[in-house]
């Protein structure tokens, strides 16, 4: 058994994965040592290159958001937010900076919440797999509970059922929101300082509005290298695509 | 139908046929009167021939003493012996600016490279006619100006009010333009109900602000409106649009409404009095100060507050100014003022602010600031002075930390007034400390194949069990069904092998009918099994039979007999035959 032990050791620590977490270590401190420095792009390169290789992470997306801020890149810094909110919904110092983030922006364009959000309105406070996972003890305890049913005719297990059936129903129906939300998320953040919307998408199109960084639009469609965005309160035109930048993944 | 297609078919032929009169161009003016007062629109038509479109509307001279509103343009074809002339009508509306007497036109045009002119009109204006007291019409305009006796630079307020009894549309209104006076919109028109000389009216109030610039008796000319009158008529023929559903037919005669001239009178201010420091500031205002806190450390900043409030051209609303203080550094903010209209007029509030900040401690004098104005209300200057006030300045702060660490533990100090939390700045927070490893377990959602088992895996569960119990229940049936079928045959059969005792035969007999009556399995007495038996409609001398044989065997087991061999086998097999016949 000893000698069992020893040898997974080995392995682990010569294994690739075991190798990657000094050297994801190292980029991180090198990246917050960056920031503290105010060598902002450093930072920014470090955090980068951190979610390249380790996939999404609500911290690193919040710390790169914060390099980009520094950076004086408030669209960007917006876009890392927006991603970190998803899987940081409850983060305080990343509801704080997004808010300061925004009052940055220049367009005033309301948000609407829709009947959705106001009738779920904790669909913004969990994340997707937290729905998940709430879902998933429901399933077992209403469906087990239903199995249990068969068996035993008590009272109690009828009243179980029922409060069992409205935990399932409430947590089904908020996974699927949730997860219709996130599948669906079609905003992007405007990049550049100021971008001409316009009515085609050719150059020679007329001018329907100006957007500023940082502003929220929603992705319709694209099509070669154009896409067609739409505001809030629905006036809708084209821009190139390089200019605003897809929150979802 | 069959009269127009021949009717449009004539036109065409007639069109055709046709041929175009050479292209002279003439052109034509008139005005629908000679004589009209400053209440009075005059109809202006020019009319070109030989020239269509927009290229044919020609020049006219003489109209800068009216307000002209182009009223319409129409085409026009003639066709006189067969030749045909095209035209262009230009309608407009005039109105006069003053009295007098003016000749408008001639209008002219140049078509290709030629000048042509029209001949000119002339229409003498007066003053309109006053209205009989009585009798105003259906709509009339009233205006009012008060007070009549202003200084310069006083407001006065000018209210003009529509009465009307009748639908009004496309209004529009030219107020007086007169030198030395300046009309300002105060709100938005109100709309209310009223009556006039005895008869009910809707009224639509519009306010002005009227401040005069100069001295003199201004003459406020008339204000104008020009609206669309709509006339209820009665129709004689009667057609789908004369349900009450489409409501009154009316139609819409153009119009223009003229008010009463006015008379201002605009007093000088006068020169007696006048303070030194007098900005021109006319109205009535009040002056007052706030400085908190009165008590601070060396260093702290303190603000001070003067507030200008009141009636008048706020404009003219001085400045005011802080003398130097030794000690005590000064940094004016930039003055707001505010304005907020009623139904009377405008009232403002101008706010200026000074940060002070005390070098050093001591108390401070904070002088009176002073400002004066013309109180329109009195017809003399006055002069606003604020109250003195003094600042007590502590030491700073070095010297204040000594301090508080020789006061004695527990000391009860004098509670601070409690103030709201000033944002000094904005600025985001700091980066995050980023875990080690990236989100895991509950962090994350499974992979495909645990997500889907924890989906569909308890509702499929359920499922199987609910059929396993379902296929158990089913076979449990089918199982006493079977068995009621070989119930009898297997009784028969035991009865028949023979050499049975009476306990054997007894608990065979049970059995038989456990199974068939599909019974609990237990001891069943003589008597249940014939009411069970009477109950399924089985022949009463077959169970009573039953009923005797079943005592016999129970009067041997009871008598020590039941382990002895019992030839009621047989009679039993037969019994048991018979019941079967009524039970199917």
């Amino acid at each position: 058994m000893k000698r069992l032990l020893v040898a997974l050791a080995i392995i682990a620590i010569a294994s690739p994965l075991g190798a990657a977490a000094p050297e994801r270590e190292n980029i991180l401190q090198e990246a917050d040592r960056a920031y503290r420095e105010t060598r902002y792009q450093s930072a920014y390169d470090g955090y980068a290159q951190l979610l390249g290789t380790a996939g999404a992470d609500g911290h690193l997306l919040y710390n790169l958001g914060n390099a980009a801020f520094r950076l004086n890149q408030i669209g960007r810094a917006i876009v890392f937010y927006e991603k970190a909110r998803v899987l940081l919904p409850r983060d305080a110092d990343l509801a704080f900076n997004l808010a300061h983030a925004r009052e940055q922006i220049r367009d005033v364009i309301p948000e609407t919440e829709g009947f959705v959000g106001t009738a779920f309105f904790w669909l913004g406070s969990l994340t997707l797999a937290e729905f998940f996972w709430c879902f998933a003890v429901a399933n077992l305890l209403f469906w087990g509970s239903a199995a249990a049913r068969l068996f035993s005719r008590a009272e109690w297990a009828s009243s179980l059922l029922v409060l069992l059936l409205g935990f399932w129903l409430l947590s089904g129906s908020s996974f699927a929101l949730k997860w219709h939300q996130v599948r669906t998320d079609d905003r992007a953040v405007i990049l550049q300082a100021e971008v001409s919307v316009l009515a085609g998408p050719d150059t020679r199109d007329t001018v329907l509005f100006k957007l500023h960084e940082g502003t929220v639009v929603h992705l319709e469609r694209s099509e070669e290298g154009w896409s067609l965005i739409r505001l809030p309160d629905d006036r809708r035109g084209w821009l190139r695509s390089e200019v605003a930048e897809k929150i979802a993944a | 139908m069959k009269r127009i297609i021949p009717g449009l078919l004539a036109a065409v032929i007639v069109l055709a046929v046709a041929r175009p009169a050479k292209c002279e161009v003439t052109l034509s003016l008139s005005l629908d009167r000679s004589e009209a007062t400053l209440a009075d629109g005059i109809v202006l038509l020019v009319s070109v021939s030989g020239a269509h479109g927009d290229s044919a509307r020609p020049e006219i001279p003489g109209l800068e003493d009216f307000l002209v509103r182009p009223a319409g343009t129409s085409t026009r074809v003639e066709i006189v012996n067969g030749r045909y002339s095209a035209g262009t009508n230009f309608s407009y509306l005039l109105q006069p600016k003053k009295a007098g007497k003016f000749r408008i036109g001639p209008a002219q045009l140049t078509v290709d490279g030629t000048t042509y002119r029209s001949d000119a009109a002339t229409v003498t204006v007066g003053q309109p006619a006053a209205a009989p007291a009585g009798d105003r019409g259906p709509v009339f305009l009233v205006t009012t100006l008060a007070p009549g006796r202003v200084y310069v630079e006083q407001q006065a307020l000018y209210t003009l009010k529509l009465y009307r009894s009748l639908n009004i549309a496309d209004v529009s209104v030219n107020m007086p333009e007169v030198d030395g006076l300046s009309f300002a919109k105060l709100g938005e028109p109100r709309e209310y109900q009223g009556v006039f000389q005895g008869h009910p009216y809707q009224i639509i109030e519009v306010r002005y602000l009227v401040t005069p610039q100069k001295a003199g008796m201004l003459t406020v000319t008339p204000t104008r409106m020009d609206l669309t009158v709509f006339t209820p008529q009665n129709r004689t023929r009667r057609g789908i649009f004369d349900d009450p559903f489409f409501g009154q037919a009316a139609s819409g005669r153009q119009t223009t409404l003229a008010s009463d001239a006015l008379v201002l009178q605009v007093l000088p201010l006068p020169q007696e009095g006048r303070p030194a420091d007098y900005s021109g500031l006319v109205g009535s205002f009040t002056l007052e100060t706030t400085l908190e806190p009165q008590q601070l450390k060396a260093g702290e900043s303190v603000t001070l507050t003067a507030t200008v409030r009141g009636r008048g051209n706020a404009k003219r609303i001085p400045e005011l100014k802080i003398p130097t203080i030794d000690g005590l550094k000064i940094y004016p903010d930039q003055p707001v003022l505010k304005d907020e209209t009623d139904g009377e007029g405008v009232t403002v509030a101008k706010v200026m602010k000074w940060a002070l900040v005390p070098e050093r401690e001591g108390r401070y004098r904070i002088p009176s600031l002073v400002m004066s104005y013309f109180d329109t209300a009195g017809g003399h200057y006055r002069t606003l002075k604020t109250p003195e006030a003094t600042l007590s300045v502590s030491p700073g702060s070095a010297d204040r930390a000594v301090s508080a660490q020789a006061r004695p533990t527990g000391a009860i100090t004098q509670a601070q007034p409690k103030r709201a939390v000033a944002e000094l700045g904005n600025d985001i927070l700091p980066v995050h400390a980023v875990p080690g490893k990236p989100a895991s377990g509950l962090a994350a959602l499974p992979g495909a194949a645990v997500f889907w088992v924890l989906l569909v895996g308890p509702p499929a569960a359920f499922f199987l069990t609910l059929g396993g119990v379902a296929v158990r229940r089913r076979s449990a049936g089918v199982s006493a069904a079977i068995g009621v079928r070989t119930a009898a045959a297997g009784f028969t059969r035991t009865c028949r092998r023979g050499g049975l005792t009476a306990e054997e035969l007894l608990q065979a007999l049970q059995e038989y009918l456990s199974r068939r009556l599909s019974l609990a399995r237990g001891s069943l007495t003589a008597d249940e099994a014939a009411a069970l038996l009477r109950s399924r409609s089985v022949d009463a001398g077959t169970v009573g039979e039953l009923h005797e044989t079943w005592r016999r065997i129970e009067d041997a087991i009871y008598t020590g007999q039941g382990r002895e061999t019992t030839g009621a086998g047989e009679a039993l097999a037969r019994l048991v035959g018979r019941i079967e016949k009524d039970l199917r």
